[in-house]
Protein backbone atom coordinates (compact mmCIF):
# COMPACT_ATOMS: atom_id res chain seq x y z
CA UNK A 1 0.00 0.00 0.00
CA UNK A 2 2.40 2.66 0.76
CA UNK A 3 4.38 4.34 -1.72
CA UNK A 4 2.11 2.67 -4.27
CA UNK A 5 1.01 6.20 -5.57
CA UNK A 6 4.39 7.82 -5.24
CA UNK A 7 5.93 5.13 -7.41
CA UNK A 8 3.22 5.27 -10.34
CA UNK A 9 4.78 8.38 -11.01
CA UNK A 10 8.19 7.73 -13.21
CA UNK A 11 5.96 5.09 -15.16
CA UNK A 12 3.21 7.75 -15.83
CA UNK A 13 5.53 10.42 -17.12
CA UNK A 14 8.07 7.76 -19.04
CA UNK A 15 4.94 6.19 -21.00
CA UNK A 16 3.71 9.51 -21.80
CA UNK A 17 6.87 10.93 -23.04
CA UNK A 18 6.36 7.21 -25.27
CA UNK A 19 3.23 7.92 -26.36
CA UNK A 20 3.95 11.39 -27.73
CA UNK A 21 6.84 10.12 -29.23
CA UNK A 22 4.84 7.66 -30.82
CA UNK A 23 2.11 9.85 -32.05
CA UNK A 24 4.81 12.27 -33.43
CA UNK A 25 6.55 9.58 -35.80
CA UNK A 26 2.91 8.17 -36.83
CA UNK A 27 1.28 11.40 -37.42
CA UNK A 28 4.04 13.88 -37.82
CA UNK A 29 4.45 13.73 -41.29
CA UNK A 30 0.97 14.29 -42.37
CA UNK A 31 0.55 17.64 -40.32
CA UNK A 32 3.49 18.35 -42.67
CA UNK A 33 2.75 19.84 -45.78
CA UNK A 34 6.42 19.20 -46.81
CA UNK A 35 8.25 16.36 -48.49
CA UNK A 36 11.16 14.83 -46.36
CA UNK A 37 13.60 14.68 -49.23
CA UNK A 38 12.49 17.62 -51.51
CA UNK A 39 15.42 20.06 -51.37
CA UNK A 40 14.64 23.76 -51.88
CA UNK A 41 17.85 25.95 -52.00
CA UNK A 42 16.24 29.06 -51.83
CA UNK A 43 14.88 27.48 -48.57
CA UNK A 44 18.27 26.98 -46.92
CA UNK A 45 18.86 27.46 -43.08
CA UNK A 46 15.68 29.05 -42.75
CA UNK A 47 14.87 29.22 -38.80
CA UNK A 48 11.72 28.16 -37.10
CA UNK A 49 8.92 30.01 -38.39
CA UNK A 50 5.21 29.61 -39.31
CA UNK A 51 6.23 27.87 -42.74
CA UNK A 52 8.95 25.79 -41.42
CA UNK A 53 8.42 24.52 -37.83
CA UNK A 54 11.58 23.72 -37.13
CA UNK A 55 13.23 25.18 -39.61
CA UNK A 56 14.83 23.87 -42.57
CA UNK A 57 18.46 22.21 -42.92
CA UNK A 58 21.38 23.14 -45.64
CA UNK A 59 19.13 21.51 -48.48
CA UNK A 60 16.52 23.60 -48.06
CA UNK A 61 14.70 20.34 -46.53
CA UNK A 62 11.89 20.60 -43.81
CA UNK A 63 13.52 19.89 -40.59
CA UNK A 64 10.16 18.82 -38.97
CA UNK A 65 9.13 16.09 -41.43
CA UNK A 66 12.67 14.64 -41.34
CA UNK A 67 12.77 14.38 -37.18
CA UNK A 68 9.46 12.90 -37.83
CA UNK A 69 10.33 10.73 -39.97
CA UNK A 70 13.96 9.88 -38.14
CA UNK A 71 11.27 9.15 -35.26
CA UNK A 72 10.28 6.14 -37.32
CA UNK A 73 13.12 4.64 -37.81
CA UNK A 74 14.32 5.47 -34.28
CA UNK A 75 11.11 3.94 -32.43
CA UNK A 76 11.33 0.92 -35.35
CA UNK A 77 15.21 0.38 -34.69
CA UNK A 78 14.58 0.61 -30.69
CA UNK A 79 11.71 -1.47 -31.00
CA UNK A 80 13.24 -4.40 -32.84
CA UNK A 81 16.42 -4.47 -31.29
CA UNK A 82 15.02 -4.62 -27.35
CA UNK A 83 12.27 -7.39 -28.68
CA UNK A 84 14.89 -9.43 -30.32
CA UNK A 85 17.77 -9.34 -28.11
CA UNK A 86 14.84 -10.16 -25.30
CA UNK A 87 14.05 -13.57 -27.26
CA UNK A 88 17.66 -14.54 -28.01
CA UNK A 89 18.11 -13.21 -23.97
CA UNK A 90 15.63 -15.58 -22.74
CA UNK A 91 16.59 -18.34 -24.71
CA UNK A 92 20.28 -18.42 -24.05
CA UNK A 93 19.96 -17.20 -20.30
CA UNK A 94 17.06 -20.00 -19.46
CA UNK A 95 19.10 -22.90 -21.32
CA UNK A 96 22.19 -21.68 -19.85
CA UNK A 97 20.41 -21.40 -16.21
CA UNK A 98 19.28 -25.36 -16.38
CA UNK A 99 22.16 -27.26 -17.99
CA UNK A 100 25.42 -26.52 -16.75
CA UNK A 101 27.08 -27.52 -19.92
CA UNK A 102 25.70 -24.91 -21.92
CA UNK A 103 26.06 -22.55 -19.33
CA UNK A 104 29.88 -22.31 -19.73
CA UNK A 105 29.82 -22.41 -23.47
CA UNK A 106 27.37 -19.78 -23.72
CA UNK A 107 28.23 -17.29 -20.77
CA UNK A 108 31.68 -17.65 -22.08
CA UNK A 109 30.17 -15.99 -25.41
CA UNK A 110 28.23 -13.78 -23.87
CA UNK A 111 31.37 -12.73 -21.92
CA UNK A 112 33.68 -12.42 -25.13
CA UNK A 113 31.18 -10.37 -26.78
CA UNK A 114 30.12 -7.92 -24.41
CA UNK A 115 34.15 -7.46 -23.52
CA UNK A 116 33.91 -5.24 -26.71
CA UNK A 117 32.61 -2.00 -26.41
CA UNK A 118 29.18 -2.10 -27.73
CA UNK A 119 29.54 0.88 -30.21
CA UNK A 120 32.98 -0.78 -31.67
CA UNK A 121 31.21 -4.06 -32.17
CA UNK A 122 28.48 -2.10 -33.64
CA UNK A 123 30.66 0.02 -35.90
CA UNK A 124 32.97 -3.25 -36.78
CA UNK A 125 29.62 -5.22 -37.64
CA UNK A 126 28.30 -2.18 -39.65
CA UNK A 127 31.56 -1.81 -41.64
CA UNK A 128 31.24 -4.93 -42.64
CA UNK A 129 27.68 -5.69 -43.64
CA UNK A 130 27.18 -2.37 -44.94
CA UNK A 131 24.60 0.19 -44.03
CA UNK A 132 20.75 -0.43 -43.64
CA UNK A 133 17.86 -0.49 -40.80
CA UNK A 134 18.51 -4.24 -41.41
CA UNK A 135 21.97 -4.73 -40.79
CA UNK A 136 21.66 -1.80 -37.84
CA UNK A 137 19.32 -3.98 -36.39
CA UNK A 138 21.39 -6.98 -36.51
CA UNK A 139 24.39 -4.90 -35.41
CA UNK A 140 22.59 -4.03 -32.17
CA UNK A 141 20.96 -7.01 -31.03
CA UNK A 142 24.57 -8.71 -31.24
CA UNK A 143 25.59 -6.26 -28.95
CA UNK A 144 23.00 -5.77 -26.54
CA UNK A 145 21.94 -9.77 -26.36
CA UNK A 146 24.53 -10.74 -23.57
CA UNK A 147 23.78 -8.16 -21.08
CA UNK A 148 20.29 -9.57 -21.13
CA UNK A 149 20.99 -13.08 -21.72
CA UNK A 150 23.28 -12.52 -17.97
CA UNK A 151 20.47 -11.40 -16.41
CA UNK A 152 17.87 -13.82 -17.21
CA UNK A 153 20.60 -16.40 -16.68
CA UNK A 154 21.16 -14.78 -13.07
CA UNK A 155 17.24 -15.04 -12.40
CA UNK A 156 16.77 -18.35 -13.33
CA UNK A 157 19.48 -19.66 -11.57
CA UNK A 158 17.34 -18.73 -8.21
CA UNK A 159 13.95 -19.57 -9.62
CA UNK A 160 15.47 -23.28 -10.75
CA UNK A 161 16.28 -23.99 -6.97
CA UNK A 162 12.71 -23.01 -6.08
CA UNK A 163 10.17 -25.86 -4.19
CA UNK A 164 7.94 -25.36 -6.85
CA UNK A 165 10.38 -26.28 -9.69
CA UNK A 166 11.35 -29.44 -8.10
CA UNK A 167 7.63 -30.22 -7.61
CA UNK A 168 7.05 -30.19 -11.26
CA UNK A 169 10.13 -32.31 -11.78
CA UNK A 170 8.99 -34.82 -9.29
CA UNK A 171 5.83 -34.89 -11.30
CA UNK A 172 7.15 -35.73 -14.26
CA UNK A 173 7.51 -32.75 -16.29
CA UNK A 174 9.96 -32.50 -18.84
CA UNK A 175 12.96 -30.37 -19.17
CA UNK A 176 11.23 -27.92 -22.15
CA UNK A 177 8.20 -27.78 -19.90
CA UNK A 178 9.66 -26.69 -16.73
CA UNK A 179 11.54 -24.18 -18.99
CA UNK A 180 9.35 -22.92 -20.63
CA UNK A 181 5.92 -23.21 -18.58
CA UNK A 182 7.67 -22.89 -15.15
CA UNK A 183 10.29 -21.19 -15.36
CA UNK A 184 9.61 -18.40 -18.18
CA UNK A 185 6.86 -16.55 -16.76
CA UNK A 186 8.96 -15.85 -13.23
CA UNK A 187 11.89 -13.92 -15.42
CA UNK A 188 9.25 -11.52 -17.31
CA UNK A 189 9.31 -8.78 -15.38
CA UNK A 190 12.85 -8.34 -14.42
CA UNK A 191 13.35 -8.93 -19.11
CA UNK A 192 11.12 -5.94 -19.38
CA UNK A 193 12.67 -4.10 -17.39
CA UNK A 194 15.62 -4.59 -19.19
CA UNK A 195 13.90 -4.72 -22.54
CA UNK A 196 13.25 -0.99 -21.60
CA UNK A 197 16.69 -0.20 -21.13
CA UNK A 198 18.16 -1.77 -24.09
CA UNK A 199 15.15 -0.16 -26.03
CA UNK A 200 16.66 3.08 -24.78
CA UNK A 201 20.28 2.44 -25.82
CA UNK A 202 19.30 1.08 -28.79
CA UNK A 203 17.83 4.52 -29.57
CA UNK A 204 21.16 5.99 -28.58
CA UNK A 205 23.39 3.88 -30.32
CA UNK A 206 21.72 3.96 -33.62
CA UNK A 207 21.66 7.88 -33.61
CA UNK A 208 25.31 7.73 -32.62
CA UNK A 209 25.93 5.18 -35.67
CA UNK A 210 24.13 7.59 -37.48
CA UNK A 211 25.86 10.57 -36.50
CA UNK A 212 29.27 9.18 -37.11
CA UNK A 213 27.78 8.14 -40.82
CA UNK A 214 27.67 4.29 -39.99
CA UNK A 215 24.04 3.69 -39.61
CA UNK A 216 21.12 5.34 -41.13
CA UNK A 217 22.72 7.40 -44.27
CA UNK A 218 21.85 10.28 -45.62
CA UNK A 219 19.52 11.33 -47.74
CA UNK A 220 16.90 8.51 -45.01
CA UNK A 221 16.30 10.52 -42.50
CA UNK A 222 17.72 9.49 -38.99
CA UNK A 223 18.24 11.96 -35.65
CA UNK A 224 21.50 11.22 -35.76
CA UNK A 225 22.82 12.47 -38.90
CA UNK A 226 20.55 15.58 -38.49
CA UNK A 227 22.98 16.19 -35.65
CA UNK A 228 26.10 15.78 -37.63
CA UNK A 229 24.93 17.54 -40.20
CA UNK A 230 24.25 20.87 -37.49
CA UNK A 231 27.96 20.05 -36.52
CA UNK A 232 29.33 21.98 -39.55
CA UNK A 233 27.10 25.21 -39.30
CA UNK A 234 27.07 25.17 -35.50
CA UNK A 235 27.00 29.15 -35.25
CA UNK A 236 24.56 29.54 -38.02
CA UNK A 237 21.67 27.02 -37.67
CA UNK A 238 21.26 26.26 -34.00
CA UNK A 239 17.63 24.30 -34.36
CA UNK A 240 19.45 21.45 -36.19
CA UNK A 241 20.90 20.83 -32.97
CA UNK A 242 18.29 21.55 -30.67
CA UNK A 243 15.64 20.08 -31.81
CA UNK A 244 16.67 16.53 -32.70
CA UNK A 245 18.94 16.41 -29.11
CA UNK A 246 15.73 17.32 -27.97
CA UNK A 247 13.69 14.07 -29.03
CA UNK A 248 16.77 11.98 -28.22
CA UNK A 249 16.95 12.85 -24.53
CA UNK A 250 12.99 12.80 -24.08
CA UNK A 251 13.10 9.08 -25.50
CA UNK A 252 15.69 8.14 -23.47
CA UNK A 253 14.36 9.56 -20.45
CA UNK A 254 11.12 8.58 -21.28
CA UNK A 255 12.75 4.72 -21.72
CA UNK A 256 14.73 4.80 -18.44
CA UNK A 257 12.04 6.10 -16.08
CA UNK A 258 9.48 3.39 -17.58
CA UNK A 259 12.33 1.16 -16.97
CA UNK A 260 13.26 2.50 -13.32
CA UNK A 261 9.50 2.54 -12.33
CA UNK A 262 8.56 -0.95 -13.48
CA UNK A 263 11.63 -2.43 -11.60
CA UNK A 264 10.23 -0.26 -8.47
CA UNK A 265 6.61 -1.05 -9.36
CA UNK A 266 7.35 -4.84 -10.10
CA UNK A 267 10.25 -5.50 -7.10
CA UNK A 268 12.18 -6.56 -9.42
CA UNK A 269 15.88 -7.04 -8.04
CA UNK A 270 18.46 -6.71 -11.25
CA UNK A 271 21.94 -8.63 -10.63
CA UNK A 272 24.34 -5.99 -10.66
CA UNK A 273 25.81 -6.64 -14.41
CA UNK A 274 29.35 -7.46 -14.83
CA UNK A 275 30.68 -6.54 -18.02
CA UNK A 276 33.02 -8.70 -19.04
CA UNK A 277 36.93 -8.77 -18.36
CA UNK A 278 36.70 -11.22 -15.35
CA UNK B 1 46.47 -15.61 -3.59
CA UNK B 2 48.73 -17.11 -6.12
CA UNK B 3 45.37 -19.60 -7.20
CA UNK B 4 43.51 -16.70 -7.54
CA UNK B 5 45.58 -14.62 -9.80
CA UNK B 6 45.98 -18.13 -12.37
CA UNK B 7 42.26 -18.29 -12.30
CA UNK B 8 41.71 -14.93 -13.30
CA UNK B 9 44.62 -14.83 -15.78
CA UNK B 10 43.21 -17.94 -17.51
CA UNK B 11 39.79 -16.37 -17.33
CA UNK B 12 41.19 -13.40 -19.24
CA UNK B 13 42.82 -15.52 -21.63
CA UNK B 14 39.70 -17.56 -22.74
CA UNK B 15 37.77 -14.31 -22.96
CA UNK B 16 40.68 -12.69 -25.33
CA UNK B 17 40.57 -15.64 -27.45
CA UNK B 18 36.53 -15.51 -27.80
CA UNK B 19 37.26 -11.79 -28.60
CA UNK B 20 40.01 -12.66 -31.30
CA UNK B 21 37.33 -15.17 -32.87
CA UNK B 22 34.51 -12.93 -32.86
CA UNK B 23 37.04 -9.83 -34.58
CA UNK B 24 38.83 -12.55 -36.69
CA UNK B 25 35.06 -13.47 -38.20
CA UNK B 26 33.78 -9.61 -38.71
CA UNK B 27 35.32 -10.56 -42.39
CA UNK B 28 32.90 -13.46 -43.34
CA UNK B 29 30.50 -10.45 -42.48
CA UNK B 30 31.20 -8.93 -45.81
CA UNK B 31 28.30 -9.98 -48.15
CA UNK B 32 29.32 -11.75 -51.79
CA UNK B 33 33.32 -11.95 -52.61
CA UNK B 34 35.32 -9.64 -49.88
CA UNK B 35 37.97 -8.90 -52.27
CA UNK B 36 35.84 -7.39 -54.85
CA UNK B 37 33.82 -5.36 -51.66
CA UNK B 38 37.26 -4.06 -50.75
CA UNK B 39 38.48 -3.54 -54.06
CA UNK B 40 35.56 -2.04 -55.96
CA UNK B 41 33.66 -3.74 -59.09
CA UNK B 42 36.47 -2.74 -61.43
CA UNK B 43 39.42 -4.52 -59.82
CA UNK B 44 41.29 -6.62 -62.41
CA UNK B 45 40.86 -10.36 -61.95
CA UNK B 46 44.64 -10.38 -61.07
CA UNK B 47 44.23 -7.62 -58.19
CA UNK B 48 41.42 -10.17 -56.48
CA UNK B 49 44.03 -13.00 -56.83
CA UNK B 50 46.66 -11.21 -55.38
CA UNK B 51 44.58 -9.78 -52.38
CA UNK B 52 42.89 -13.28 -51.74
CA UNK B 53 46.36 -14.56 -51.34
CA UNK B 54 47.65 -11.81 -49.73
CA UNK B 55 44.75 -12.03 -47.20
CA UNK B 56 44.95 -16.03 -46.69
CA UNK B 57 41.43 -16.20 -47.98
CA UNK B 58 42.03 -18.65 -50.32
CA UNK B 59 42.92 -20.89 -47.32
CA UNK B 60 40.53 -23.43 -44.69
CA UNK B 61 38.92 -21.60 -42.21
CA UNK B 62 41.12 -22.80 -39.35
CA UNK B 63 44.36 -21.74 -40.96
CA UNK B 64 42.83 -18.33 -41.64
CA UNK B 65 42.03 -17.66 -38.11
CA UNK B 66 45.56 -19.45 -36.88
CA UNK B 67 47.85 -17.39 -39.16
CA UNK B 68 46.02 -14.18 -38.37
CA UNK B 69 46.50 -15.08 -34.64
CA UNK B 70 49.88 -15.69 -34.85
CA UNK B 71 50.47 -12.31 -36.72
CA UNK B 72 48.39 -10.69 -33.83
CA UNK B 73 50.66 -12.91 -30.80
CA UNK B 74 53.76 -11.98 -32.61
CA UNK B 75 52.45 -8.35 -33.36
CA UNK B 76 51.60 -8.26 -36.90
CA UNK B 77 47.73 -6.87 -37.01
CA UNK B 78 48.28 -7.25 -41.02
CA UNK B 79 48.15 -4.23 -43.55
CA UNK B 80 45.59 -1.76 -43.97
CA UNK B 81 44.30 -2.20 -47.28
CA UNK B 82 43.71 1.87 -47.66
CA UNK B 83 46.50 3.29 -46.68
CA UNK B 84 49.46 -0.08 -47.21
CA UNK B 85 51.14 0.17 -44.11
CA UNK B 86 50.80 -1.92 -40.99
CA UNK B 87 47.64 -1.49 -39.03
CA UNK B 88 49.91 -1.47 -36.05
CA UNK B 89 51.53 1.61 -36.77
CA UNK B 90 48.76 3.50 -37.53
CA UNK B 91 46.99 2.95 -34.54
CA UNK B 92 49.96 4.08 -33.02
CA UNK B 93 50.14 7.12 -34.33
CA UNK B 94 46.45 7.96 -33.98
CA UNK B 95 46.62 6.81 -30.10
CA UNK B 96 48.35 9.30 -28.28
CA UNK B 97 45.06 11.89 -28.41
CA UNK B 98 42.78 9.64 -27.41
CA UNK B 99 44.87 8.21 -24.68
CA UNK B 100 45.01 12.34 -23.46
CA UNK B 101 40.98 12.61 -23.84
CA UNK B 102 40.51 9.65 -21.98
CA UNK B 103 42.91 10.48 -19.17
CA UNK B 104 41.51 13.81 -18.98
CA UNK B 105 38.10 12.81 -19.14
CA UNK B 106 38.85 10.54 -16.51
CA UNK B 107 40.45 12.98 -14.39
CA UNK B 108 37.29 15.27 -14.68
CA UNK B 109 34.98 12.83 -13.73
CA UNK B 110 36.69 11.68 -10.53
CA UNK B 111 36.65 15.19 -9.88
CA UNK B 112 33.10 16.10 -10.41
CA UNK B 113 31.40 12.47 -9.31
CA UNK B 114 33.87 11.47 -5.76
CA UNK B 115 32.49 14.94 -3.96
CA UNK B 116 28.93 14.55 -5.58
CA UNK B 117 28.62 11.48 -4.54
CA UNK B 118 29.41 11.80 -0.89
CA UNK B 119 27.48 14.98 -0.44
CA UNK B 120 24.37 12.87 -2.03
CA UNK B 121 25.37 9.82 0.22
CA UNK B 122 25.57 12.27 3.61
CA UNK B 123 23.23 14.58 3.24
CA UNK B 124 20.55 11.73 1.98
CA UNK B 125 16.97 12.08 1.39
CA UNK B 126 17.66 16.26 1.60
CA UNK B 127 17.30 18.94 -1.70
CA UNK B 128 21.18 18.44 -2.08
CA UNK B 129 21.05 14.69 -2.39
CA UNK B 130 18.18 14.62 -4.77
CA UNK B 131 20.03 17.77 -6.76
CA UNK B 132 22.39 15.59 -7.33
CA UNK B 133 20.31 12.26 -8.23
CA UNK B 134 18.96 14.68 -10.49
CA UNK B 135 22.30 15.61 -12.35
CA UNK B 136 23.08 12.30 -12.83
CA UNK B 137 20.01 11.15 -14.52
CA UNK B 138 20.46 14.05 -17.20
CA UNK B 139 24.14 13.02 -17.40
CA UNK B 140 22.63 9.32 -18.40
CA UNK B 141 20.01 10.19 -20.76
CA UNK B 142 22.33 12.55 -22.46
CA UNK B 143 24.64 11.10 -25.01
CA UNK B 144 28.46 12.40 -24.68
CA UNK B 145 28.16 14.01 -28.40
CA UNK B 146 25.03 15.63 -27.47
CA UNK B 147 26.48 17.08 -25.06
CA UNK B 148 29.44 18.31 -26.61
CA UNK B 149 27.37 20.13 -29.48
CA UNK B 150 25.76 22.00 -26.98
CA UNK B 151 28.72 23.20 -24.51
CA UNK B 152 30.23 23.77 -27.84
CA UNK B 153 27.68 26.23 -29.30
CA UNK B 154 27.43 28.05 -25.91
CA UNK B 155 31.21 27.90 -25.59
CA UNK B 156 33.55 27.84 -28.38
CA UNK B 157 30.57 29.75 -30.90
CA UNK B 158 28.80 31.93 -28.41
CA UNK B 159 31.49 33.06 -25.80
CA UNK B 160 35.03 31.88 -28.12
CA UNK B 161 36.35 30.86 -25.03
CA UNK B 162 37.53 27.71 -26.65
CA UNK B 163 38.78 27.06 -29.95
CA UNK B 164 35.58 25.17 -32.04
CA UNK B 165 37.54 22.15 -33.06
CA UNK B 166 41.07 21.11 -33.66
CA UNK B 167 43.56 19.48 -31.95
CA UNK B 168 47.35 20.65 -30.57
CA UNK B 169 49.70 18.00 -30.05
CA UNK B 170 51.39 17.76 -26.50
CA UNK B 171 54.59 18.33 -28.04
CA UNK B 172 53.47 21.96 -28.65
CA UNK B 173 52.87 23.25 -25.29
CA UNK B 174 50.85 21.66 -22.41
CA UNK B 175 48.85 24.68 -22.15
CA UNK B 176 47.63 24.58 -25.93
CA UNK B 177 47.06 21.00 -25.83
CA UNK B 178 44.73 21.03 -22.86
CA UNK B 179 42.84 23.93 -24.36
CA UNK B 180 41.62 22.30 -27.34
CA UNK B 181 40.69 18.72 -25.56
CA UNK B 182 38.68 20.66 -22.75
CA UNK B 183 35.68 20.73 -24.19
CA UNK B 184 35.46 16.95 -25.17
CA UNK B 185 37.41 15.85 -22.30
CA UNK B 186 34.41 17.77 -20.05
CA UNK B 187 31.27 16.42 -22.30
CA UNK B 188 32.89 12.80 -21.78
CA UNK B 189 33.50 13.48 -18.16
CA UNK B 190 29.88 15.01 -17.52
CA UNK B 191 28.72 11.65 -19.00
CA UNK B 192 31.05 9.44 -17.16
CA UNK B 193 30.61 11.06 -13.80
CA UNK B 194 26.72 10.19 -13.64
CA UNK B 195 27.63 6.44 -13.20
CA UNK B 196 30.66 7.28 -10.54
CA UNK B 197 28.50 9.55 -8.52
CA UNK B 198 25.86 6.88 -8.56
CA UNK B 199 27.91 3.99 -7.64
CA UNK B 200 30.28 6.35 -5.35
CA UNK B 201 26.46 7.52 -3.37
CA UNK B 202 24.91 3.55 -3.27
CA UNK B 203 28.21 2.31 -1.77
CA UNK B 204 28.78 4.88 0.61
CA UNK B 205 25.40 4.51 1.73
CA UNK B 206 25.23 1.07 2.46
CA UNK B 207 28.80 1.65 5.04
CA UNK B 208 27.24 4.60 6.80
CA UNK B 209 25.40 2.69 8.91
CA UNK B 210 27.56 -0.16 9.82
CA UNK B 211 28.16 -0.01 13.18
CA UNK B 212 31.73 0.60 12.97
CA UNK B 213 30.77 3.88 11.92
CA UNK B 214 28.98 4.60 14.64
CA UNK B 215 32.12 3.12 16.97
CA UNK B 216 33.87 5.65 14.92
CA UNK B 217 31.29 7.98 16.19
CA UNK B 218 31.01 6.92 19.80
CA UNK B 219 34.74 7.64 20.09
CA UNK B 220 34.12 11.36 19.23
CA UNK B 221 36.00 11.31 15.77
CA UNK B 222 35.13 14.40 13.81
CA UNK B 223 32.30 13.56 11.20
CA UNK B 224 34.79 14.66 8.04
CA UNK B 225 37.65 12.13 9.54
CA UNK B 226 34.46 9.34 9.42
CA UNK B 227 33.30 10.13 6.12
CA UNK B 228 36.72 10.25 4.55
CA UNK B 229 38.32 8.27 6.08
CA UNK B 230 36.38 5.27 7.87
CA UNK B 231 33.49 5.08 5.24
CA UNK B 232 35.29 6.02 1.94
CA UNK B 233 38.19 3.47 2.62
CA UNK B 234 35.58 0.86 2.61
CA UNK B 235 33.30 1.71 0.04
CA UNK B 236 36.15 2.33 -2.50
CA UNK B 237 36.07 -0.95 -4.06
CA UNK B 238 33.21 -0.80 -5.69
CA UNK B 239 33.87 2.57 -6.87
CA UNK B 240 37.39 1.64 -8.68
CA UNK B 241 35.28 -1.46 -9.87
CA UNK B 242 32.60 0.86 -11.38
CA UNK B 243 35.63 3.36 -12.94
CA UNK B 244 37.08 0.17 -14.43
CA UNK B 245 34.08 -1.12 -15.97
CA UNK B 246 33.02 2.41 -17.26
CA UNK B 247 35.97 2.60 -19.42
CA UNK B 248 33.92 1.07 -22.01
CA UNK B 249 31.53 3.72 -21.77
CA UNK B 250 34.54 6.44 -21.62
CA UNK B 251 35.88 4.45 -25.15
CA UNK B 252 32.36 5.20 -26.95
CA UNK B 253 32.18 8.11 -25.96
CA UNK B 254 35.36 9.40 -27.31
CA UNK B 255 35.33 7.63 -30.55
CA UNK B 256 32.53 9.89 -31.19
CA UNK B 257 33.54 12.75 -29.47
CA UNK B 258 36.37 12.64 -31.44
CA UNK B 259 34.80 13.19 -34.64
CA UNK B 260 32.86 16.21 -33.64
CA UNK B 261 35.97 18.17 -32.60
CA UNK B 262 38.11 16.74 -35.30
CA UNK B 263 40.64 15.33 -33.03
CA UNK B 264 42.46 12.89 -35.13
CA UNK B 265 42.54 10.03 -32.82
CA UNK B 266 41.49 6.27 -32.85
CA UNK B 267 38.07 7.06 -33.10
CA UNK B 268 38.88 9.45 -36.52
CA UNK B 269 41.22 6.71 -37.63
CA UNK B 270 38.31 4.30 -37.08
CA UNK B 271 35.55 6.59 -38.83
CA UNK B 272 37.68 7.22 -41.91
CA UNK B 273 38.01 3.35 -42.16
CA UNK B 274 34.43 2.30 -42.25
CA UNK B 275 34.18 4.78 -45.48
CA UNK B 276 37.10 2.77 -47.04
CA UNK B 277 35.92 -0.42 -45.92
CA UNK B 278 39.81 -0.65 -44.45
CA UNK B 279 38.93 -3.68 -42.10
CA UNK B 280 42.16 -4.90 -41.02
CA UNK B 281 42.85 -1.24 -39.48
CA UNK B 282 38.95 -1.46 -37.93
CA UNK B 283 39.89 -4.83 -36.65
CA UNK B 284 43.01 -3.65 -35.23
CA UNK B 285 41.22 -0.77 -33.26
CA UNK B 286 38.56 -3.49 -31.39
CA UNK B 287 41.06 -5.41 -30.75
CA UNK B 288 43.64 -3.29 -29.39
CA UNK B 289 41.00 -1.27 -27.02
CA UNK B 290 39.00 -4.64 -25.96
CA UNK B 291 42.85 -5.94 -24.59
CA UNK B 292 43.16 -2.66 -23.08
CA UNK B 293 39.83 -2.61 -21.55
CA UNK B 294 39.95 -6.03 -20.48
CA UNK B 295 43.40 -5.99 -19.11
CA UNK B 296 42.83 -3.02 -17.35
CA UNK B 297 39.53 -5.27 -15.43
CA UNK B 298 41.57 -7.60 -14.48
CA UNK B 299 44.23 -5.73 -12.47
CA UNK B 300 41.11 -3.91 -10.84
CA UNK B 301 40.35 -7.79 -10.18
CA UNK B 302 43.67 -8.60 -8.65
CA UNK B 303 43.84 -5.85 -7.04
CA UNK B 304 40.30 -5.89 -5.37
CA UNK B 305 41.08 -9.76 -4.36
CA UNK B 306 44.78 -8.40 -3.12
CA UNK B 307 43.01 -5.62 -0.80
CA UNK B 308 39.58 -7.53 0.27
CA UNK B 309 40.41 -11.51 1.33
CA UNK B 310 36.42 -12.11 1.31
CA UNK B 311 36.51 -11.75 -2.97
CA UNK B 312 39.59 -14.35 -3.29
CA UNK B 313 37.89 -16.60 -0.98
CA UNK B 314 34.39 -15.92 -2.01
CA UNK B 315 34.80 -17.66 -5.19
CA UNK B 316 37.23 -20.73 -4.52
Amino acid sequence: MKNQNKSLIPIWIGSSILAILILFAAFGPMLSPFDPFEMNMAERFSPPGLANLMGTDEFGRDVFIRLAYGARNSLLIGFLVAFLSSLLGIVIGLYASYYKFLDHLLMRICDGLSAIPGILLAIALMAAMGPSVTNIVIALTVVSTPNIARIVRSGALVIKKQPYIEAVHTLGGSHSRIIWLNMSPAILPALLVQASFAFASAILSEASLSFLGAGISEPQPSWGSILQSSTHVIGRAWWLALFPGLLLVLSVLGLNLLGDGARDLMDVKLPTTKKGGR
Amino acid sequence: MVKYIFKRLGSMVVILLIVSLFIFSIVYLIPGDAATAVLGMEASAEDIANFTARMGLDQPLWVQYGRWLGGILTGDFGDSIFMRRPVLEAIGEHLPPTVSLAIFAQLIALFLSLPAGIVAAYKKNTALDKGVLFFTLLGTVFPSFLLALFLMLFFSVQLMWFPVAGYSRLENGLWEHLRFLFLPALSLGIAQSALITRMTRASLLEVLHTSYIKTARAKGLREGKVVMKHALKNAGLPIITTIGQSFSVLITGAVVIESLFAIPGIGRLILNSISRRDLPIIQGIVLVVTVFYVVINIIIDLLYGAIDPRVRLDKE
